[in-house]
């Protein structure tokens, strides 16, 4: 059904987002329920805070984009329309280490725990410099 | 894992994942109603039951299980 770890190379086709608030750089497929990314972190990201690093804000939208583009690999390995991946819900998150400067890359574990319909329940780890940074457990409703 | 045991586990999990009282699950309680679940907190359940029983609870087989009854013995045949 997929190629296990391979590296996807059109995440645009998985994602509605574009430059400069697309939010990953690489996709790897490790199997059905897991994958990796990553993001370097660009002077001109949208998500940067006034000290100049990531936002909270920025290192989710980066996993919600990870999560989506992953089950959106799925949806087409398995010959169907690849939906958008909307947030349903946040739980557990906790910052665990600073948050990225500019010029650091993030790289993001997501599992898919559980799926229900048109909603996954994902839990996802971030890391940049070798320090975990963020985790938490999102929801990704497809529309 | 014996059926008792498992409904016991099944019991202190969901009370403590969902916050309500553990004398509301009752084995023929209907299972969206005593946890007040809507469609996302229903992902939640599925997946502390994969995560804790190691059993996935199938798409189609959801709307066969409306009472605690019917979740324990979903989960203690898969099991």
């Amino acid at each position: 059904m997929y190629s296990p770890a391979c590296k996807v190379t059109d995440i645009a086709s998985l994602i509605p987002q574009r430059s400069p608030i697309m939010m990953v750089d690489d996709y790897v497929i490790e199997d059905e329920l897991n994958c990796r990314s990553e993001l370097a972190v660009g002077a001109d990201n949208m998500f940067l805070d006034e000290s100049g690093c990531l936002s909270v804000e920025g290192v989710l939208e980066h996993i919600a984009q990870t999560a989506a583009a992953h089950i959106g690999y799925l949806h087409r390995q398995a010959g169907e329309t690849v939906t958008l991946g909307y947030i349903g819900d946040i739980k557990r998150c906790a910052v665990t280490g600073p948050l990225p400067a500019v010029g650091m890359t993030l790289h993001t574990h997501v599992t898919v725990i559980s799926h229900v319909g048109d909603i996954s329940l994902v839990s996802a780890e971030t890391s940049a410099e070798n320090n975990p940074i963020l985790n938490c457990r999102m929801k990704v409703a497809e529309g | 894992m014996e059926k008792e045991e498992l409904i016991k586990k099944m019991v202190a999990i969901l009370s403590d994942e969902f916050e309500v009282d553990a004398e509301v699950i009752q084995p023929e309680a209907n299972i969206k109603e005593a946890m007040h679940l809507d469609s996302l907190s229903l992902v939640d359940m599925v997946g502390l039951v994969n995560e804790e029983f190691g059993v996935e609870i199938k798409t189609p087989d959801l709307p066969t299980i409306k009472t605690f009854s019917d979740l324990y013995d979903y989960v203690f045949t898969r099991m």
